[in-house]
């Protein structure tokens, strides 16, 4: 469902961009990871009323789209919930692209059931076994029988491979549903008892649980038997929710005002205040001066 | 006074707000060829289809008066019922796209339970009534591969496969070279000693060869209608007179 | 002067239909010759009988294309099983039956339905068919090959029923008058003498409607979860030759093996539209009957 909303986005920019050949307007094109899109949306709209000349183009596709765009050179930035891989640094250095990796947010990824399904909590291992297939059936770890449904992402998202790589670390069970993007698992999980999924906790800013009809699982942690709640922002600030990841942004360099000057709205107090609004993760202080310094860095490279 | 096989009376048909057939009365009998004979656009077939309830297909007719068929209305009993008894050839030949035998078998499957050999048998019947069967060799060829006069007949034979009483013809020679009409109008003289036979005609010479009786139409109506002889070598109406002498000009 | 005119007209034609040969064959040949550079990796056994792809594998990519052909079969026959018979009976209802008010109803809105964009139509499977399926079928999930092929039997259906009216339209009068005079009825009429004389158009009309369901992507992609595992029926879930290309291929960097091998199956689904085609031309050149 995202992708083409973004599509229209953007070509409603472009036709904009199209009809203003003045000097001094600007365009940029944001590529990528699908669980970013809405957040990176809402803030260069902030931003676009702010300066009236500037146009952002954002187009989601998922995280390798982003990338792949940035080494194709159709986009300045792109969005991604995942590092490069040896392939895509290859590429790049191939391509004599010069890019600045930026961690601008913090993502924690909740996994959700039905609302009737009677588990409340769950741990990494669980998981893990749960989307490998070692378990097939409920009722062997909560009190519900019946087979289980695996709703997941294509394997174009960022969340698949990063989901896959850290916590399951192992290869998907192959009858995991790849659908198209995080409100469509939530839909689905919506109307199925049976079935697990998991999202960005961007996606659940806004509609109390409940409504939505489903259950974000607490994840337990098996050394200290706590449980971490995703929609807790202590735990999550804490560090404590332990499936977290940093969400990326890949500028290419040398990078034009307009991408510069989105980025530091992104680190900007304002900018940082919107990621929270949107149930993500600001940036803890330190990461926060890094990421400034590297602006600067970059603004000078340019100059 | 005899009973008729067909009747009209009073009968009046329009096409929308056009006149096509004006107060027309005629009584035709049975087991004796009738010919329909006038000018172009008289409403020769109009009246012929009304026999049948032709016009039931078309939503724009509009029929008033009475038709008979052995003395009932025909607008009493069900369409389908009438045209099993009362068959049609049409001026184009017109098999469908099917084989031969299927051709000749589409009435009997409709209105008949038959084992497979009886309908083999009546499907040759009527081919060799028509005097087809020698000329197919085989039956399951497709009835488009036809000549035109072998298509005709193939029309006849698929009209009196169902045995109805009664055949109209509208002007089947037309498309069809001398031999093939000849054959046609044999077809016919046999035909007329089990059916009551109407042929529309253009041709004054078929006319004379092949029917008992003539009406003579002219702008939608019935001018003259009298044993053939008897119109051809003595025609009471002035209309009928010079239209014969016109045609034979 | 008038000749020069006419040989110039006939060489521009001429022209432009070599023209437009050329970059189907140039087409072909680009999916084909990028499409074999993957055999130089894989085999061309292990890629058309291996039962998982999986080209970003945890443990090593995996190129077995077999259960991508059979969910792509398996949703478009099921689409056209619903198709066909619909998108025909609609057509001769529409044609033959139908008093004039219903036709003048139905036309427009098939028109419209032929209009719904694609990704629409996958918005609708996801929110209205699936919970539907789920409900009546009893089944966990809507995401399966039957909301695909529901949803491709929507999109072929104005095709289908567009074209076969035409067919059923161009089927002369004279006809329909020799069965009603021999006694048929408007049905027996329709069914025994009306389509079987318009089969090949039926039967062209039909094929279309199917070369549509097999290149469709969105709405595919959209509803049958696109899980890599074999498919063994209409209610598990299906990934496409299709999908796997509009999925995958967004991703992958050029010259690698992953993108030789969308080629290559791409190239599958060009061959299967080709055989598809080659096979409706057979069948209908049979049930045409050559008219005088
Ligand atoms: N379906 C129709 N709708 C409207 N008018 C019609 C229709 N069929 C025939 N007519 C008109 O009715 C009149 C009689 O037509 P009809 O076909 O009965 O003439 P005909 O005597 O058979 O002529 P022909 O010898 O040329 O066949 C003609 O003026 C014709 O234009
Ligand atoms: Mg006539």
């Amino acid at each position: 469902m995202i992708r083409p909303y973004g599509t229209v986005i953007f070509i409603v920019f472009f036709a904009f961009s199209g009809c203003r050949q003045v000097a001094d307007f600007r365009f940029i094109k944001v590529m990528g990871s699908d669980s970013e899109v809405n957040l990176v949306l809402s803030m260069a709209e902030k931003y676009m009323q702010r300066d009236s000349l500037a146009s952002i183009g954002i187009i989601g596709g998922g995280s390798g789209m982003g990338i792949a765009s940035l080494i194709n050179q159709r986009a300045q930035l792109a969005n991604s919930s995942r590092e490069l891989t040896e392939k895509e640094t290859n590429l790049l250095k191939e391509k004599n692209i010069e890019i600045l990796r930026l961690v601008f947010a913090l993502d924690a990824i909740a996994f959700v059931v039905h609302k009737d399904h009677p588990l409340d909590t769950i741990t990494l291992s669980q998981v893990s076994a749960l989307y490998q297939g070692n378990i097939r059936d409920w009722s062997e770890i909560s009190r519900q029988q019946g087979p289980v449904r695996l709703y997941g992402r294509q394997s174009n998202s960022g969340t698949y491979l990063y989901l896959r790589d850290q916590i399951v670390k192992a290869e998907y069970d192959n009858s995991l549903l790849g659908l198209n993007g995080n409100a469509q698992i939530l839909e689905a999980i919506r109307q199925d008892v049976s079935g697990i999924g998991y999202v960005s906790v961007g996606y659940l800013e806004g509609k109390s649980a409940s409504e939505k009809q489903i259950k974000v699982l607490m994840v337990k942690n098996e050394e200290n038997g706590n449980c971490y709640s995703p929609l807790s922002q202590e735990d999550l600030k804490a560090g404590l929710y332990p499936v977290q990841r940093p969400l990326l942004q890949f500028l290419a360099l040398p990078a034009s005002d307009l991408a510069l000057d989105f980025v530091q709205f992104e680190l900007s107090a304002e900018g940082q205040d919107m990621i929270r609004k949107n149930g993500y993760l600001p940036l803890d202080t330190l990461t926060h001066q890094q990421m400034l310094k590297a602006l600067t860095k970059a603004r000078q490279h340019e100059g | 006074m005899s009973q008729m096989k067909l009747e009209a009376k009073g009968l009046d048909l329009f096409f929308g707000a056009k006149h096509v057939l004006k107060k027309v009365s005629i009584r035709i009998p049975d087991k004796q060829v009738t010919a329909l004979i006038g000018p172009s656009g008289c409403g020769k077939s109009t009246l012929l289809r009304c026999f049948n309830r032709m016009h039931d297909l078309n939503p724009m007719a509009k029929l008033k008066g009475d038709v008979l068929f052995e003395g009932q209305d025909i607008h009493l009993s069900k369409a389908a019922e009438l045209r099993q008894k009362v068959g049609m050839v049409f001026q184009k030949p017109n098999p469908f796209p099917q084989s031969i035998f299927d051709n000749v078998a589409y009435g009997l499957r409709l209105s008949q339970k038959l084992t497979k050999s009886e309908l083999e048998y009546k499907v040759k019947a009527a081919l060799s009534q028509a005097h087809l069967i020698d000329e197919l060799p085989d039956l399951k060829a497709s009835a488009m591969e036809l000549s035109g006069g072998q298509q005709q007949r193939l029309c006849i034979a698929r009209a009196v496969a169902v045995s109805p009483s009664v055949l109209l013809m509208d002007e089947p020679c037309s498309a069809l070279d001398p031999i093939s009409t000849r054959k046609v109008e044999e077809l016919v003289l046999q035909l007329k000693s089990d059916y009551c036979v109407v042929i529309v005609t253009h041709n004054m010479q078929q006319a004379k060869r092949v029917s008992d009786l003539t009406a003579f139409m002219y702008m939608g109506e019935l001018i003259e209608f009298s044993e053939t002889r008897q119109l051809f070598d003595k025609a009471s109406h002035e209309l009928t007179r010079n239209y014969l002498e016109g045609s034979f000009g | 002067m008038r000749d020069r005119v006419n040989r110039l007209m006939a060489l521009i034609i001429q022209a432009c239909a070599l023209s437009s040969v050329l970059v189907l064959m140039g087409i072909f040949l680009m999916l084909l010759i990028n499409g074999a550079m993957l055999f130089k990796e894989v085999s061309v056994f292990d890629f058309l009988t291996g039962m998982t792809w999986n080209p970003g594998a945890f443990d090593g990519p995996a190129y077995g294309a077999l259960s991508l052909i059979w969910s792509t079969i398996l949703v478009t026959i099921g689409a056209m099983l619903m198709a066909i018979p619909l998108g025909i009976a609609m057509a001769a209802f529409m044609s033959e039956v139908a008093p004039r008010f219903w036709r003048n109803l139905l036309k427009p809105l098939i028109e419209l339905l032929a209009g719904i964009p694609s990704v629409v139509l996958g918005f609708i499977g996801i929110e209205l068919i699936g919970p539907l399926l789920q409900k009546y079928l009893g089944l966990s999930t809507g995401f399966n090959a039957l909301n695909g092929s529901i949803l491709l039997c929507l999109m072929a259906l104005p095709t289908i029923i567009s074209l076969s009216e035409e067919a059923i339209r161009a089927v002369p009068f004279s006809f329909k008058e020799a069965s009603y005079g021999l006694g048929a009825g408007k049905w027996e009429t329709l069914i025994k003498v009306t389509l079987p004389a318009c089969t090949s158009g039926l039967i062209a009309s039909s094929m279309l409607g199917l070369g549509r369901a097999l290149g469709e992507t969105m709405t595919v992609l959209m509803v049958t979860g696109n899980a890599l595992q074999f498919p063994h029926g209409f209610y598990d879930s299906v990934r496409t030759l299709t999908s796997t290309i509009a999925i995958e291929l967004g991703e992958v960097a050029s010259g690698t093996t992953h993108y030789f091998a969308l080629f290559a199956v791409a190239s599958l689904l060009f061959c299967l539209c080709l055989i598809i085609n080659i096979a409706a031309e057979a069948i209908a050149a049979k049930f045409r009957y050559r008219q005088t």
